[in-house]
């Protein structure tokens, strides 16, 4: 992925993440923490983790096309960056102050669900468009036949 | 080298001849361009030259600094620039679909996802091409006729 098509990519992630996070905060935390309440505030969150887990997908810049097998490691890796990234911003947060490691645990599983899921939706996207590519190729054969 | 332009009546076939003192590799590339606008390109293995028909022809890709004529059977190594082949074969409907490969449409079967927004051609071969998320538009144009 080279310069213009990692910048698109980041917006397009962006704005994924945004819709995925607030997706699983709803779902995990009416789950697990039903009695909480949150304020205006709580709105930042998923556009400052958004933001945040935007900036590995810098790992998938490569001026060569990548192998499957190097997409697959650089995808680990951007998983394992992310991870990282949003525990580290999460913990001066003011839910860690109560030493809740349980809470970690459900952040990193929330990640992992929201990384997955924009993978899933993405690839879902495309498979969409390749069964229309593949359409329009056949006709195309006929007509060029 | 001096190049003269004969026009003919519609009843005498084309031709064309080179008088050369020697055949050199650049007498060679302009037999190949010759040839391969008239749908045959030629390939070489193991120094043996081979006429390899346009429809025949899977893909072509560039390996380092090589350029290869995928066909059905054979690999066969060409003196043609890839770019060059591009150019020529754009008729043929042969569309670049990454940085080093320009592939035969017609010889494809379907279209499947690929990893992080690319694409994979399945050719009527079974073998696999990645097609490069840059190429993809283009590719979209020419699958609705707006290339061809």
């Amino acid at each position: 992925m080279r310069g213009k098509e990692l910048l698109v990519d980041m917006i397009y992630t962006y704005f994924m993440l945004v819709t995925m996070i607030l997706a699983v905060m709803m779902i995990l935390g009416s789950y697990f923490m039903p009695e909480v309440r949150f304020g205006y505030e709580s709105f930042r969150a998923p556009l400052i983790y958004a933001a945040f887990g935007t900036i590995p997908n810098i790992v998938m810049y490569a001026k060569k096309e990548l192998t499957v097998r190097q997409l697959l490691v650089r995808k680990f890796i951007q998983l394992i960056l992310v991870e990282i990234i949003v525990i580290a911003i999460a913990v001066p947060a003011e839910i860690f102050k109560e030493g809740k490691a349980e809470i970690v645990t459900l952040l990193a599983i929330s990640i992992l669900a929201v990384f997955v899921l924009t993978h899933l939706i993405e690839w879902f996207q495309n498979y969409a468009v390749a069964k229309q590519m593949t359409e329009e190729l056949l006709v195309f054969q006929k007509n060029h036949e | 080298m001096k190049i003269t332009v004969l026009k003919i009546a519609q009843s005498e076939p084309e031709e064309m001849e080179i008088r050369c003192h020697e055949v050199t590799d650049q007498v060679n590339e302009i037999v190949a361009f010759v040839k391969s606008r008239n749908g045959q390109l030629t390939g070489v293995i193991e120094g043996k030259q081979y006429e390899v028909p346009v429809t025949d022809v899977y893909y072509v890709e560039a390996v380092d600094n090589s350029v290869f004529i995928y066909g059905p059977q054979k690999v066969y190594e060409t003196r043609q620039k890839l770019y060059e082949l591009e150019g020529i074969l754009r008729e043929k409907y042969f569309l670049r679909v990454s940085k080093s490969l320009v592939l035969n449409l017609m010889k494809v079967k379907s279209i499947k996802p690929a990893l992080n927004g690319r694409y994979s051609a399945i050719l009527q071969s079974g073998e696999e091409i990645i097609i490069s998320r840059k190429y993809v538009p283009e590719l979209k144009r020419a699958l609705k006729g707006d290339l061809f």
